[in-house]
């Protein structure tokens, strides 16, 4: 009866096996291989296969033992969430109302398979964000999702706030294991939770409590980047290392990356983006863009939408922009960028440059926003736009001189507030330049921030120029940019308002 | 109420003892774990459409276990490419074994399972719960507790040791007149 005479590797292996099916989806060829022997131990040994049936009961004895808990709390949320949604009901019963089942039969089946922990939900959506995202109360279990557009946030059983960000794909192993095959994800995970662990095509990161962030492009490059806290960064053919707060790391390349917490949505910020598509606002927005994309004085307009989208080559990634299923450009490596060539040998008097844009705070002097190719004392006017290290905007221009006791710093004129906070959100920038009036004037955010008085104005000129990356070395970007343009106006404070206004992803308060 | 009603209730209570001897079956012989979480299912399914069909002189569980073999064996040939790692003889082997091993009183033994649990120090308890509510790997449960994967399999292995003499004590102490 007892298994005295079986040797206590045999006994370790058994259990081995068994653990390794519970947290991997599929075996590989060296678990087969090992499935195998011990078949063919089995196959021979009758106190083998005694001692392996007593194991393989105990194992099933105590997955239901030690998940019960969680049970009883999946049966609540699915008890209020199929008051809410039709949808929150497991895919599952779909397939046996798909498979021509009775009622009847499908109603006995769910009844005992819930004890059986199948599709046990890993978490449940908190918020979706776009049209076919699952709705609040959906409970998600170990079926792939594709997300093509939009937000999803998510509870996991032990509390952890997850957010994930379309265009992304992925499937939770377990309450504990999220699979991403693409997609942003950020990770709010409390003590509870701890061992969190989301597993990418390069690697895998494991939270040890913290608040952290996965990036996996199409290429299945993935990055990590902890924004407090600890995790532990394992790529598929390197040792597992530290990451600590502030530190970001490619599981793909093994190496050091910088900090870009603008490329990811945190749960705090969903709920605004979330309140304002409930509002209709992507409507207005399309709508306001429409109009300023007929204004015969356009001179650029990049959106990254529809037919033109291919019109901007350039070397960056195509993202989501502001609203579920819209596209911005997203800048990530040092080179980025885009080139644009508009109004070459036209001097304009006055010129509004603005863009809705999400950046990261970097270490770097420069993040550029717009840059001339050329930069010649022969050829005034030339326009170099960009925020500076200490995160002011700046608008400079060849040859022209401030006006004694102007705001400036190095000689240009530059907002007087800083645009960027900590952490990276959609904020609108205006510069706007009147050779005439003489003046520089900055807006953030639809609002009126400073003016430069300048001494000598030329008009502006344009040509050859760069959105991102200017000079490989200090004038670089690192985030998102959408509906770019340039005008040969100078917008006023109210159009500069309504523009903002009528385009700002997020819940305003209402009066 | 009706006959059917009495039948889904008969069905869901002896479905809930036998399904821990289902899913140490179906783990056992299906490696893919989305595929054996299907293959029990099915089972359940099955079980509970064909329930006139069981003979209630005979031990639920082995009539499970035989459905169950059923499902896995179609399992694989569905599959076609991929070959069962486990024969029909000793599918029939770990089924009879099962059986034997398959306690009488369930719920006297999973009673029993919950005083041991108990009994463990918590770090023990800690271990077993990542492993079992969070299905945490090997590699991960070492990093969250700051040791190696081998320190936590053998770590793993002598807690279900412990279990497993501790429940043997608690049932023999139950059966004490």
């Amino acid at each position: 009866m007892e298994p005295r005479s079986l040797d206590e590797d045999f006994r370790q292996e058994i259990d081995d096996l068994l653990d390794a099916h519970a947290s991997a989806a599929d075996p590989t060829a060296d678990d087969i291989a090992r499935w195998e022997a011990l078949a063919s131990r089995l196959e021979s040994d009758a106190a083998a296969r005694g001692y392996f049936a007593e194991r393989a009961l105990l194992h099933a004895s105590l997955e239901r033992s030690l998940t019960r808990r969680q049970l009883g709390q999946w049966a609540v949320e699915q008890a209020h969430a199929s008051v809410r949604s039709t949808a929150s009901v497991p895919r599952v019963t779909w397939r046996w109302a798909t498979a021509g089942l009775g009622a009847v039969a499908a109603l006995v089946a769910f009844v005992l398979l819930v004890p059986a922990g199948w599709g046990r939900p890993c978490a449940t959506v908190t918020r979706g964000v776009g049209a076919g995202v699952p709705t609040a109360g959906t409970a998600l279990g170990h079926e792939p999702h594709d997300l093509a557009a939009g937000l999803l946030e998510l509870a996991t059983q032990r509390g952890g706030r997850i957010v994930i960000e379309a265009p992304a794909s992925f499937r939770f192993e377990s309450a504990q294991r999220l699979r991403l095959f693409q997609g942003r994800v950020s990770a709010d995970i409390p003590p509870a939770a701890k061992g969190f662990t989301v597993v990418t095509p390069s690697g895998e990161a494991i939270d040890l409590g913290t608040r952290f962030a996965v990036d996996v492009p199409p290429t299945g490059k993935a990055e990590v980047h902890v924004f407090s806290g600890e995790v532990i960064a394992r790529g598929d053919a390197t040792p597992a290392r530290s990451l600590r707060d502030g530190d970001a790391y490619s599981l793909a390349t093994n190496s050091a990356r910088e900090l870009r917490s603008a490329a990811f949505i945190s749960g705090d910020e969903v709920g605004e983006l979330a309140a304002a598509v409930a509002d209709g606002r992507e409507r207005v927005s399309l709508d306001a863009a429409a109009r300023l994309q007929a204004d015969p004085a356009l001179v650029a307009w990049l959106d990254f939408e529809g037919r033109d989208a291919a019109a901007a080559a350039g070397q960056y990634r195509l993202v989501q922009g502001r609203w579920p299923g819209s596209r911005a450009a997203d800048f990530t490596e040092i080179g980025d960028h885009i080139p644009i060539d508009v109004g070459a040998g036209v001097a304009y008097p006055q010129l509004t440059l603005a863009a809705w844009v999400r950046l990261d705070r970097l270490g770097a002097p420069y993040q550029s926003l717009y840059h001339t190719d050329g930069w010649e004392a022969d050829n005034p006017g030339q326009v170099h736009w960009m925020l500076t290290h200490s995160g002011v905007m700046r608008l400079a221009l060849r040859g022209i001189q401030p006006a004694p006791g102007a705001v400036k710093q190095q000689g240009h004129p530059d907002s007087r507030s800083p645009v960027l906070g900590e952490e990276g959100r959609w904020i609108h920038l205006a510069a706007v330049y009147d050779s005439e009036a003489k003046t520089a004037r900055f807006y953030v955010d639809g609002v009126f921030d400073s003016e430069t008085h300048l001494a000598v104005a030329p008009p502006a000129r344009l040509g050859a120029a760069r959105i991102g990356n200017w000079n490989m070395n200090d004038r670089r970007l690192s985030g998102r940019i959408d509906e770019f343009f340039i005008i040969r106006r100078a917008l006023g404070d109210d159009e500069i308002r309504a523009i903002h206004a009528s385009g700002n992803p997020y819940e305003v308060a209402r009066r | 109420m009706n006959r059917d009603a009495d039948e889904r209730a008969a069905m869901a209570g002896l479905w809930l003892e036998a399904e821990p001897a289902v899913r140490a079956y179906v783990f056992a012989a299906v490696q893919n774990f989305q595929d054996a979480e299907d293959v029990v299912q099915q089972t359940a399914l099955t079980a509970a459409r064909r329930f006139d069909e069981f003979d209630a002189k005979r031990p639920f569980v082995a009539w499970a276990l035989w459905l169950a073999k059923s499902r896995i064996i179609d399992h694989y040939r569905a599959r076609g490419r991929q070959r069962a790692v486990f024969s029909e003889t000793l599918l029939d082997g770990i089924a009879e074994a099962l059986v034997e091993r398959h306690p009488p009183r369930v719920s006297a033994h999973a009673v029993a399972l919950e005083r041991c649990l108990e009994k463990l120090p918590p770090k023990s308890r800690r271990l077993l719960d990542m492993r079992y509510a969070d299905d945490a790997s090997m590699e991960t449960i070492a990093v969250a507790i700051g040791s190696t994967a081998g320190a936590v399999r053998v770590m793993l292995f002598r807690i279900r040791n412990l279990l497993a003499e501790c429940v043997r004590g608690e049932l023999a102490t139950d059966d004490r007149p």
